[in-house]
């Protein structure tokens, strides 16, 4: 298994196991501590906002993987800056870059949720912020 | 927290609170360390230990919040478990 694959399963696996935890929390104490935030994690991208019953969206997967060709929005008039910002825009929404990018925040903010003092969260995020860069450029570069 | 006086741990816990340490929390979390270091004595393996302790742990944590960092402790160290060893081997 690659260093992304583990970073990106560690905070997947996280996310739902905290899910769970908060789910049993309320059930057994409708008073206790909310700890954990769905809306920052990343499984609300798999949600089809229906906040009370929580449902896949099954149109997820089309969403995040190339369907078809993406559009030209002229916001600055030169053409070419246009073609590249819409470039950029299409392979960040439509090859899952945005994973990339939640994953690398995602242990520091569950640990500001936990209400953990802020030198611990900023020290483990510091940890955490730079390793999955480092991972991450590795991973462009075809390296684990 | 409802706590059964008659048995054996809502004694314990009771006397605890009221004649040693005065804090629900910390008679509790002194029930769980002594637990927890019964495990290692009779060398039960931590990954079926937290069979015990997880269920535990998030009753403790739905009453009493000081036990949140110490159930997510628990939450990150079963998270590396399961994605070393059960998902992409």
């Amino acid at each position: 298994m690659s260093n992304i694959t583990f970073a990106f399963s560690f905070v997947m696996i996280l996310n739902v196991l905290m899910f769970m935890t908060q789910f049993a929390m309320i059930q057994a104490n409708p008073d206790s501590t909310e700890f954990f935030n769905f809306k920052d994690s990343l499984m609300d991208n798999f949600d089809n906002g229906n906040s009370s019953n929580r449902q896949i969206d099954e149109n997820t997967i089309n969403q995040q993987l190339p369907s078809g060709e993406g559009s030209i929005s002229p916001e600055t008039g030169n053409y070419f800056t246009d073609i590249f910002s819409s470039i950029k825009t299409w392979i960040a929404e439509r090859l899952g870059i945005k994973y990339f990018k939640s994953m690398a925040l995602a242990p520091y903010l569950l640990l500001k949720a936990m209400n953990l003092p802020n030198a611990f969260c900023f020290a483990v995020g510091v940890l955490w912020y730079g390793c999955s860069l480092f991972v991450m450029i590795l991973f462009l570069f075809g390296r684990d | 927290m409802f706590v059964n006086e008659t048995g054996i741990i809502g004694t314990i816990l009771q006397t605890g609170t009221e004649s040693i340490t005065g804090s629900i929390f910390i008679s509790l979390l002194i029930i769980m360390i002594i637990l927890f270091s019964l495990c290692i004595f009779f060398n039960i393996r931590l990954e079926f230990s937290i069979i015990i302790f997880l269920p535990l742990l998030i009753s403790y944590a739905s009453y009493y919040s000081e036990f949140v960092p110490i159930l997510g402790a628990g939450l990150i160290y079963l998270t590396i478990i399961l994605s070393k060893n059960f998902f992409f081997k």
